[in-house]
């Protein structure tokens, strides 16, 4: 029998038999909408849950040297910015105060961050031009609070020293808190107090904290402090388990109950039709052409029936709030047909194994 | 070009034997009528014939070479292109047109459906069933039930026509039909057996083979 004839006979079949080609779709649809209200809703949660896991501020690993022993060099800056693990990198002071030069003291005090290293890597420029080392850009609400109309000018620290101040920013994720007040542009030769690192992701935390700490080279581990997103990886590999082996139970229970009750209805339908099947025998089918048959009506069945489900189950989440990736609705159908199929070739083993002659024989 | 050598079946290991070591030669273009006392096995030797049983010992011969060992697709195929199988009910599938069931047996030897529509339209036609063509097996009688039966019996043009009481349940008009149409069927070259009880039949067949 032809390959081309089998899918078609079978077709005519699955079309001619209307009851128990509408049970299996019915059972396809049932388990693909089941598998995106449970298994996609958990999966689209752990997504969400990841998705948040994996924000810059998220992965911001920051490495102090506490005692101020020049540790953080603009060398030590360099080889960081080259690691694969690394996405941004930039060298801190801690904040110190700084006033509208033109005000003078008795003027409103504001944070003021002294950045080593590119600072587009921190600030955004939106007015003005990119500091030279020893000047400063200022963001809007310190410039509100400064008094300054425009975002050129001066500010001055306790001691006196000037920062010009050439145009305005702002902050990019996580150096939000430099929108408080001003960056001033360190000199490249020197050290700064800290190491701000954001990281590609929360799972390469450990390993650039490690190498970071390995360039850094402190003689005494309590010479610097760490605040890593390490713990938030592990965090992360414990959502991503615990929901997704709850997604996998889920999904073997829905598609074995699936693929049971499948199953049953061809198991049904053999024994129904032993008849036809004899008759097929009788004919000319051979054994394989007979499963072939089954497994083919059955799958033809179990397309419509996949693909309605997969929609009412992608609109009923889509409602509920919890998008499921149109990638894993697709998978969810392409399995539900594979059970389907993989559930008919046992009762069509059955079926063809069957002696068709008792059943042909009249009395 | 159908014979059976020293033939023996038994359903079950330790059950009763049939047919006692049967050897015969079926003549092509005869009709053979084989007949006997319930339970002598009539249909069965129609079933070994058609190779769906296997013959306990002995062998079944088409063209002088024995068929019984061969794998069950092999089987399958002879059976599909060699043979035409007429049962006692017709056994129609009640789901689909009488057109597809006369199609049926040429989609298993390897046709496809188009290439072979055309040849069941013409055997409907000659049995003046052509305009059922499109109904139901509920909606035609036993006999037209019947003349679909023989037509998806020569659908392959077989060389072997078996009919295990193809006029069983029919009257004696749709019976004579049938009649003529496996004569034609065995003037054509085909070697055609029927296994019966019916005298009426065997007065129809050109050789009896009794068991």
């Amino acid at each position: 029998m032809r390959l081309s004839t089998l899918v078609e006979e079978a077709a005519r079949t699955a079309t001619a038999q209307r009851v128990s080609s509408a049970m299996v779709a019915v059972l396809c649809a049932a388990i693909c909408t089941v598998t995106l209200l449970t298994v996609g809703r958990t999966a689209a949660a752990e997504e969400t849950v990841l998705a948040r896991l994996d924000t810059a501020g998220s992965r911001l690993l920051v490495v102090s040297d506490d005692r101020d022993a020049g540790l953080v060099t603009p060398a030590v800056l360099q080889v960081l910015s080259g690691l694969d693990t690394v996405e941004r990198v930039v060298g801190v002071d801690t904040p110190f105060d700084v006033v509208n030069g033109v005000v003078g003291d008795g003027a409103e005090r504001v944070p003021a961050w002294r950045v080593a290293g590119d600072p587009a890597q921190v600030v955004s420029l939106v007015e003005g031009r990119w500091p030279a080392p020893g000047e400063a850009l200022v963001s809007d609400a310190a410039r509100r609070r400064l008094g300054m109309a425009e975002p050129f000018g001066f500010a001055t620290d306790t001691a006196g020293v000037e920062y010009p101040v050439v145009g305005a920013f702002t902050a990019r994720a996580p150096f939000e808190a430099f929108e408080a007040g001003l960056v001033v542009v360190a000199d490249p030769a020197t050290a700064t107090d800290s190491v701000h690192l954001v990281v590609t992701g929360v799972e390469a935390a450990r390993i650039t904290e490690a190498l970071t700490l390995a360039l850094l080279a402190p003689p005494d581990l309590s010479q610097v402090s760490v605040q890593s997103p390490a713990a938030l990886a592990d965090l992360q590999r414990a959502v991503s388990g615990d929901l997704g082996e709850y997604g996998r139970g889920i999904l073997l229970l829905t598609l074995g109950g699936g693929a049971f009750l499948i199953a049953v209805v061809v198991l049904a339908e053999v024994l129904l039709r032993r008849r036809d099947l004899g008759r097929r025998r009788a004919l000319g089918a051979s054994r394989w052409a007979l499963v072939g048959l089954m497994v083919n009506r059955t799958v033809i069945a179990a397309m419509p029936g996949a693909a309605v489900g997969t929609v009412v189950g992608l609109v009923a989440v889509m409602r509920a709030g919890d998008p499921v990736p149109v990638g894993f609705a697709v998978a969810v159908a392409l399995l539900t047909v594979l059970v389907a199929a993989v559930a008919a070739v046992l009762p069509a083993v059955l079926a063809a194994t069957r002696d068709p002659v008792s059943v042909l024989r009249t009395p | 070009m159908l014979a059976v050598d020293d033939l023996h079946f038994a359903y079950r290991r330790g059950r009763q034997e049939l047919f006692g070591g049967l050897t015969h030669e079926f003549t092509p273009g005869a009709v053979t009528g084989v007949t006997g006392p319930s339970g002598r096995g009539k249909s069965t030797l129609l079933y070994v014939l058609g190779l769906m049983l296997r013959p306990s010992a002995g062998q079944v011969r088409y063209d002088g070479q024995p068929v019984h060992g061969l794998s069950d697709v092999d089987r399958s195929h002879l059976r599909a292109v060699q043979v035409g199988f007429v049962f006692q009910d017709a056994v129609l599938d009640a789901s689909r047109s009488v057109l597809d069931a006369v199609v049926e047996p040429a989609l298993y030897a390897g046709a496809r459906r188009r290439d072979v529509v055309g040849r069941a339209r013409e055997l409907l036609e000659e049995l003046g069933i052509e305009i059922r063509a499109e109904h139901r097996p509920g909606e035609i009688s036993g006999g037209q039930a019947q003349r679909v039966a023989l037509c998806r019996a020569l659908v392959n043009d077989p060389r072997v026509v078996l009919a295990d009481e193809p006029t069983g349940n029919l009257d004696r008009d749709n019976a004579d039909v049938v009649l003529r149409v496996l004569r034609r069927a065995a003037q054509a070259g085909r070697t055609v057996v029927i296994a019966t009880h019916d005298p009426y039949v065997l007065e129809h067949v050109d050789e009896v083979l009794a068991l």
